[in-house]
C-alpha cells in the first residue's frame, strides 16, 4: 500500500475526505445550513472554552479515533460508529484523548484472581480497614439476608 | 478449613500488619470527610433524611465482566423502559477491556431513549436516593495501584448506623460502611448518574444544563421523538430558561416541521432576548417559510447583538438577501 510506512497521515488524508463527504450529507440533527445547532448552543451556555463553529474538524477526526480505538478492542464496527455517532463533540475530543487509560468497569468478580501475592495481601489489608472493598469475606459490616 | 476462616482468625495479626503498612506509606489513603460530616450530629445536612431505602429498585445479578451492563438495566427499568442486561451488554460492553466505559454507559441510555443525569457529589447522592431516584456509581473496589474498577447501584443509606446500601454484583442488597463507599467512590471523582425519562419526572437533583446536554445526546442518536419529548419536559421544567425551545425548535426544524420550529423558536426569542442563536435560528426558519422581510431583520438583530454566533448570522442575512435580489 502506497501509505504503508505512514499509517497515520494516510489516516488523516482518509479522515478529511471523508469530513468532506460527510458535509455534502450531514445526518439529522448536525448542524444545517443557517441553523446554530444545539450542540453549540451546549457548549456556548457551558461556558467553556468559546468553541469555534469550524472545530468540527478536530471533533470529527477524535470520533474517528474513538471509533477505531473501539474497534481495536473488539467492537463491531457498526456498533462503534453507532456508540460515537451520539457523543458530543465535545464528549470524542476528551475521549479521544483518554480512552487507553480510561476506566472500564468489570465487577467484583474475578479481576483480581491474576494479581501477585503482595497485591492479593496488600488489598486484603486495605479491605480488612474499610479503604478498599474487593473481598465478600472481608465485609463483615455487610449483611445479605435475600 | 476454608480460606476465609484462616483470613478472620489472622484478621487481628493483619490489622497490626496494615498499621506498619499505611505508616510506611504503602497505602496513601485519605480520610474520609464526606462520610465525617453526614454522619456526626453537629454537622449533618438538615435536609436529608436521617436514613432512605429504594427498596423496589430492580436487580441483575451480575455476570462475568458485565456489572456495566446489570446497574444499567436497573436504573433504565426504574425510569418505566423495560430491558435486561443482555439486551444492553452489546452497545455497553467493550471486549478487549473486559468492562464497560462510562462513555458506554453514557451513550448507552441516550441511544434507549433515556437521560442519564451526573449528581455532583457523594453527599448529592444520598440527596437523590432520599428523594427517591437509584444512582449509578463507578466505583474502584481496588486501589489505585491495583484498581478493580465496579459499577453498581447506591439504593439507600443510614446515617446512624453510617451505613450505605448498594445493588452490586450479584449481592441484591449489599450494605457497606459509607466511609468504605466514600473511598471506593471517590477513586472515580464520584461519579454517579440519575436515569430519567424524557417525559419526566425530572429528578430533583438534576441541572438544566445537564438535562438539555443529555437531551441533545438523544437526539444525536436519531431518536427524534424522545429528543422533542425531552426538550419540552425541560422547557416546562425551566420556564425561565430560553435554550430548551431553542434546541426544541431545531429538532423540529430538522424534522420538517416548520410551523412548530417557528413557534419554538419565537418562545426561545421570548425567553432570551439576547441569544443570538435564537434569533438566528428563528431567522432562518422564517427564511425558509418565504418570510423574507421578517427574515432579513431578524437576521440584522442577531448581528447586532454581536454574539459569538454573528458569522452564522451574517451568513444567514447574505443567503436571505441572495434570495430577496433573485
Amino acid at each position: 500500500m502506497m501509505f504503508a510506512n505512514h499509517p497515520s497521515a494516510f489516516r488523516r488524508i482518509a479522515a478529511a475526505m471523508a469530513f468532506t463527504f460527510a458535509l455534502i450529507n450531514l445526518p439529522m440533527g448536525a448542524a444545517q445550513a443557517g441553523m446554530v445547532a444545539t450542540d453549540q448552543v451546549v457548549e456556548q451556555s457551558a461556558g467553556a472554552e468559546a468553541v469555534e463553529a469550524r472545530e468540527t474538524v478536530g471533533a470529527f477526526l477524535a470520533r474517528d479515533d474513538v471509533r477505531q480505538e473501539l474497534q481495536a478492542m473488539g467492537v463491531d464496527p457498526s456498533e462503534a460508529q453507532a456508540r460515537v455517532a451520539s457523543l458530543s463533540d465535545a464528549e470524542a475530543v476528551d475521549l479521544a484523548n483518554t480512552i487507553e487509560e480510561a476506566p472500564a468497569g468489570q465487577g467484583a468478580l474475578g479481576a483480581i484472581i491474576g494479581a501477585g501475592v503482595f497485591i492479593f495481601v496488600v488489598l486484603l489489608i486495605t479491605d480488612l480497614l474499610g479503604f478498599t472493598s474487593v473481598f465478600d469475606f472481608t465485609n463483615k459490616g455487610s449483611a445479605n439476608p435475600s | 478449613m476454608s480460606i476465609g476462616s484462616i483470613v478472620k482468625t489472622g484478621a487481628a495479626a493483619l490489622r497490626a500488619a496494615a498499621l506498619v503498612f499505611l505508616c510506611a506509606g504503602l497505602a496513601a489513603c485519605a480520610g474520609t470527610p464526606v462520610a465525617d460530616r453526614l454522619t456526626a450530629a453537629e454537622t449533618r445536612p438538615d435536609d436529608l433524611p436521617v436514613r432512605a431505602e429504594l427498596a423496589a429498585t430492580p436487580f441483575f445479578a451480575q455476570t462475568a465482566f458485565y456489572c456495566g451492563p446489570a446497574a444499567l438495566a436497573a436504573v433504565l427499568n426504574e425510569t418505566g423502559l423495560e430491558t435486561t442486561p443482555e439486551a444492553l451488554g452489546a452497545r455497553v460492553f467493550t471486549p478487549g477491556r473486559k468492562g464497560s466505559l462510562q462513555a458506554d454507559v453514557v451513550t448507552a441510555a441516550r441511544r434507549a431513549g433515556r437521560l442519564v443525569l451526573p449528581v455532583a457529589s457523594m453527599t448529592e447522592g444520598l440527596e437523590a436516593v432520599a428523594a427517591g431516584d437509584p444512582v449509578l456509581i463507578l466505583q474502584n473496589l481496588g486501589l489505585e495501584a491495583a484498581p478493580q474498577w465496579h459499577y453498581a447501584i447506591l439504593i439507600g443509606y443510614d446515617l446512624d448506623a453510617e451505613t450505605a446500601i448498594l445493588r452490586s454484583g450479584t449481592t441484591r442488597r449489599l450494605v457497606e460502611d459509607l466511609a468504605t463507599l466514600e473511598h471506593t467512590w471517590r477513586r472515580s471523582g464520584f461519579w454517579g448518574r440519575v436515569a430519567a425519562a424524557p417525559d419526566g419526572p425530572v429528578p430533583t437533583t438534576a441541572r438544566a444544563h445537564d438535562w438539555l446536554a443529555e437531551a441533545a445526546g438523544i437526539e444525536r442518536a436519531g431518536l427524534g421523538a424522545e429528543a422533542l419529548a425531552a426538550y419540552r419536559t425541560g422547557a416546562d421544567h425551566w420556564p425561565q430558561d430560553g435554550r430548551f425551545p431553542l434546541a426544541l425548535g431545531g429538532a423540529l426544524f430538522a424534522q420538517g416541521d416548520l410551523a412548530g420550529a417557528e413557534k419554538a423558536l419565537r418562545e426561545a426569542v421570548a425567553r432570551s432576548p439576547s441569544s443570538d442563536a435564537a434569533l438566528n435560528n428563528l431567522a432562518y426558519v422564517r427564511f425558509r417559510q418565504g418570510a423574507l422581510e421578517d427574515a432579513e431583520e431578524l437576521a440584522r438583530r442577531a448581528i447586532d447583538l454581536d454574539g459569538p454566533n454573528r458569522e452564522a448570522a451574517r451568513e444567514t442575512l447574505a443567503e436571505i438577501r441572495a434570495a430577496r435580489a433573485s
